[in-house]
Parts: C-alpha cells; structure tokens; sequence
C-alpha cells in the first residue's frame, strides 16, 4: 500500500486560525476599517489557533468541545463562511453543511418556498428542486406547516426541513453542528439511520455534538477542541472518553479543593507511590480488565505502624470501590525505623472506560483519623459502549 | 448562481404586492404619466428647441438610465447588512449578492425604459428607435459604474452604517449634477464645459442623444471611469474579503 497522497483527503485544513475584532462601537468599526484598508493589524482575539486535520472519503470525524471553544468557527471555517486568519482549508467534492438553525431559510416565506431558496444556494436548478421536493417533504414531515411561513415553526420543525434538504442534496462532504439535539426522539432516530446509511454508502461527516452517545456511534475519529487549540485528535473513544474524564475531573474539581485542606499537615504521611511499579505521577493507561499493581511508601514520626487507606474513584467522585490495611489486617515491610511499605494487587479490574482517580491516605494506627491524601489518576480506554461504571457479568437469555 | 440570486431579489421586491411583477411595467407608466402631465401642463419646457411632449421625451430617455444606477447603488449599499443572516450561516461569494441586486435594478428599469421609449417612439415625434442597439455601450458603461459604486457602499455599510443615507445624498447631487432635467446648453459656459468631464453625463447622453435624432457620441468617458471604478471596487473587496462576515 502506498502512503496517502493529498489527493486522497477530501478535505485538508492546515494550521488554521481565526481572529475576531475586538469592540463592535463606531469608532472601534472605524478604526478597523481603515487598518484593513492600509493592510496594518487591528485589534482582534483569538478563537481558534493552529487547527490542522484531514478527513479522507468515507470517514467521519467528530468534533467535540466546551461551549466556545471554537467549534461552530471552525465549521464555519471549513465551508468557507468565514475566511480564516492564518492557515487554509482544501476541500475537493461537494460539501453540504448544516450550520445554524435555519440557515438559510427566509422566516417569512413558507416551508416549501425555503426548500427550493436553500436547494437553490446549494446549485440546484428549478428542475431538480420540482422533481426532489416531494421526498424532501415527506422527509421533513412536519405535516401542514409546510405551506406556513417558517417564523410560526418551533426550532424542532425548522431543523426537520434543514435536515430533510442536506439529505435529499446528498453532499459528499456534510457538516453538521448540533443538529441531532434540537429534533424529538423519532425525528433524532431518523436523522441518526440517515447518517448511517450515508456513512455506509461512502459518504464522508463532519459532526460537532456535546452527546458522546452520538459522537461515538457515528464517528470513527474525534477532535478535541479547547480554547481553540486542538487538545486531543485520534479515535474517537479515546478522544471521547479524555474528554469526558476531564468534565469529570472538572466538577470534583470543586468538590476536592475543600476535603485537601482538611488532609494537610499531619504526622503520618505519604512518601513515595509506585503504580504497576512507575513512580511517575502521570496517569496510568488502563484497558478495560487490567489489573493494577499498587505500592505506597509512609512515614511515620514514631515506631508505631500507621495503616493505608486505597480508594478507587469515578473521575466525577462517585466511589468504586475501598478498604484499608486494618479492615484486611494487612501487613507492612520495614523499610527503616521512620519509612514502612505497603503493596496490593488487584487483578482483573472490569471498569468501564473514562478516567478514574486513586486515592491513598495515610491512617493512624488505629485505621480511624486521616493524615494524608495522595491521588493518582488512571484513564481506561476501550470500545464499549456499555453505560455505568463496571462492567457485570452477564448472559444475555 | 447570479441567476438564481437575481430571481430571488426579484421575487423580494415584489413579494406582498397583489400585482407582482406587473409592477415592473405599471410602475415606469406611471411614472411617466406624472412627467407627461407637470412638464406639460405646469412647468415649462428648459430645453432649448423643444417645445412640451418634447420635453418629456428629453426627461424620460436621462431619467430611466439614472433610476437604474441610482436603485443600484442605493440598494447595493445595505447588500451585506440587509443579507447579514445569510452570509454568516451559507457560503456565498459576497459579491454574487450585490450583482445579483445591480443586476435586478438594471433589469427593471432597463424593461421601464424600454416601455417608456416605445410608448415615447408611438406618440411623439422625437425618438427614433432605431439607434436603440447604439445606446448598449453606454448602458454596459452605466452598469459598470452602478455595480463599482454599489461594492464599495456595501462595503462601507459594513463597517459604518450611515454611508447608505450618504449614498443617497451624493445621487441626488449627481443627479443635478447631470444634464438630465436640463441641457447642459442652458447653463452658464463654464459649466457647459465642465460637462465633457462629467462621466454621467457620457453615459446618459450615450443613451438618450442618439435616440433623440441627435447623433451617437463615444461614452469613452463613461467607459473610463467605469473601468477605474471597478478596479479600485475589486481590489477595496480583496481587501475587505476575508474579514467582511467577522463584522456583520
């Protein structure tokens, strides 16, 4: 097999980045213009920064993202709405995107007149938009709305026709943002069996979505936006499941601050940790149903045996599982008169994929007040869709 | 694409009226009876040489050629704001949409002028159609002149919303400007001779003079600045190209 060449991409972006003006008042509009015309700066921020992807026929990238990361700009970018700053877009074939709700659509005007006026911008003749509009009504099916002008419609029946126009135009390269979220349930299922069916027959997608559900049924590849850099590109479920870890980590975030405060400054504390024999405190890369190898070093100002706590954790807090050295009477080895040593194995861990944390504490002796807190992280990747925390055995009857 | 765009603007226009596009010849009929009936009946003839009916036809054959530059620019100028929904959610070229609307303009009041002229051609003695296919270079020349002036109002809208209503004014003194309601005879000589220099003027007379039994004369001038026009029209949209949609 030979290497890719650039014709292989149907659509190629190079260290794009967009700037938007900064200050919308007269005077700074003035300013701005008169820069522009002269070709000197102006004052813009950034949006996003050094974006560089490529999408091949037939396969579908998903881009995922915190509100204002940049996503719906890069989009915009990528059809050419908007021009980019630096960097640049190649695309070959025709593209189809569904940007915004009612893009394109004249509020005024009547469903069926807003088919053929989005059908027409996308190069359809009179001819093509009489003969197609037929299945698009039938595909939007938002009964007799269709003959209403478009501002009476609720934002589900507006994404239904937007929706039922990209389908029927059938695009070799098709951007959508936030489309599934806005349709009912059967309307989603519809759109979701039409993007399959169009994967399936070659087509290519572009898919910006805050639903990971949805991102990583029809997705193959994920790209991670944060503030408007690329923070992950690669499958989508490790790009996902970083994502999500992170959101979870996020909110405990705020939860963990509080409880630290409380664990600092005691006598008994936590030296050294080896994770599967690794000192480093990066997270551990997991598979699902990995096992996991623990070792925990503690100091203690006496000679009296402080005993270890292990806990493991959703990234978000929610708690797997934990014990302690005094609830398995445990033994520890010396190591000299101020350090003992803990270890533990736990072998086949069957947890879902997503970030994880793993608490240590130190213990007094007595297994009941708390010295010290030291966490590590470990992600489990896999390609399970199977919702919850672990996995259960099961047989399905 | 244009095509497509000019239908659309077209049906915008109209869109509401009982009467559609009937309008596009209802309107310059009426027009004209107005014309027909002050300059015949209130005020008197300005043109040496001619006496009423004369008058009107002199009127009609500058003014229709002016409506279409003038309902170019003016509604060229608010293209970008007026489609700013648009251009933020679809790619589009811009300019198709100012075309498109310069070319609607010129579509509506070039099929004004063609009724005002037959019916002009039916009932007076004055014009003599026959030059009618001597009057396209200016036509072409005026077109050029009405989509650069309608790119860089647009543009300017963009980034300072009172140039349309100054767009407005500045037609209005060109308008003056130009021997339209008056031959540039009757005026003081220096201004007569200042005229030669007047690109609207060349473009106007390059239409209603030979229609007028009065010869065909080059619009080299107006065909000068339309050229200049349009090259200083590109390169401002090359310029304002990319950053156009951020300040919509």
């Amino acid at each position: 097999m030979s290497a890719p060449t650039s014709d292989d991409y149907l659509l190629e972006v190079d260290g794009l980045a967009k700037a938007y003006p900064k200050g919308s008042d007269g005077r700074a509009r003035l300013r701005a213009m008169a820069a522009i015309l002269f070709g000197r700066p102006y004052a813009m921020h950034d949006c996003i920064r050094d974006v560089s992807f490529r999408v091949a026929p037939g396969q579908s990238l998903g881009i995922i993202g915190e509100n204002g990361a940049g996503k719906s700009t890069l989009l915009k970018l990528v059809c050419s709405v908007l021009q980019p700053t630096a960097g640049r877009v190649l695309r070959r074939g025709k593209v189809g995107a569904l940007l915004e709700l009612g893009a394109g659509f004249d509020m005024e005007r009547s469903g069926r007149e807003n088919i053929a006026l989005s059908a027409g911008l996308m190069g359809w003749d009179a001819a093509q938009i009489r003969a197609r509009s037929p299945d698009i009504i039938a595909f939007a099916d938002i009964g007799d709305y269709i003959d209403e002008p478009v501002k009476h419609y609720s934002s589900g029946m507006v994404v239904r026709l937007g929706f039922a126009v990209i389908a029927a135009v059938r695009p070799d390269l098709l951007i959508t943002d936030e489309v599934l979220a806005v349709g009912d349930e059967s309307f989603q299922k519809k759109c979701i069996r039409w993007m399959e069916d169009y994967l399936d027959s070659g087509g290519t997608l572009l898919l910006v979505s805050h639903s990971m559900y949805h991102v990583q049924k029809l997705c193959k590849h994920a790209l991670w936006l944060k503030d408007g850099r690329v923070e992950a590109y690669g499958d989508v479920f490790d790009v996902t499941q970083d994502y999500l870890a992170f959101h979870e980590r996020k909110s405990a975030a705020q939860i963990g601050d509080d409880l630290d405060a409380a664990y600092s400054g005691g006598e008994y504390r936590i030296v050294r940790v080896w994770l599967d024999g690794e000192e480093d405190a990066t997270p551990r890369a997991k598979r699902s149903g990995d096992g996991l190898s623990v070792e925990v070093e503690l100091y203690s100002p006496d000679d009296k045996l402080p005993q270890l706590g292990i806990g493991i954790l959703r990234a978000d807090g929610t708690a797997v599982y934990g014990t302690t050295t005094e609830i398995a009477a445990a033994t520890p080895t010396r190591v000299d008169a101020r350090h003992i040593r803990y270890a533990v194995r736990f072998d086949a861990m069957p947890l879902l994929p997503g970030g994880y944390a793993i608490k240590l504490h130190a213990l007094d002796p007595e297994g009941i007040r708390l010295f010290d807190t030291v966490e590590r992280g470990m992600i489990v990747r896999g390609q399970s869709r199977e919702f919850g925390i672990a996995h259960l055995a099961h047989q399905w009857q | 694409m244009i095509a497509y765009l000019v239908r659309q603007d077209l049906a915008q226009r109209f869109a509401g009226n009982t009467l559609g596009l009937a309008w596009a010849v209802l309107a310059p009929l009426l027009q004209l009876a107005v014309f027909a009936t002050v300059f015949q009946l209130i005020f008197k003839a300005r043109v040496p040489g001619l006496d009423g009916a004369g008058y009107v036809v002199y009127l009609s054959l500058g003014m229709w050629p002016w409506f279409a530059l003038s309902d170019a620019i003016g509604r060229g100028a608010t293209t970008y704001t007026d489609q700013a929904a648009l251009l933020s959610k679809v790619a589009i070229a811009p300019w198709k949409l100012v075309a498109a609307r310069v070319i609607t303009a010129f579509l509506l009041h070039g099929l004004g002028f063609l009724v005002v002229t037959i019916l002009l051609w039916l009932f007076t003695p004055h014009v003599t159609p026959a030059w009618l296919p001597l009057t396209l270079p200016a036509w072409i020349a005026l077109a050029g002149i009405a989509f650069a002036g309608a790119m860089w109002v647009a543009v300017l809208n963009v980034f300072f919303r009172d140039v349309q209503q100054i767009a407005q004014y500045l037609l209005t003194a060109f308008m003056f400007m130009t021997p339209i309601l008056y031959a540039a005879s009757t005026g003081p000589e220096a201004l007569a001779r200042a005229q030669q220099w007047n690109p609207f003027a060349s473009a106007i007379g390059g239409i209603r003079d030979p229609l007028m039994g009065q010869g065909w004369q080059s619009p080299w001038l107006a065909w000068l600045f339309a050229v200049l026009a349009l090259a200083v029209a590109l390169w401002s949209y090359r310029r304002f190209r990319s950053s156009l949609v951020d300040f919509l």
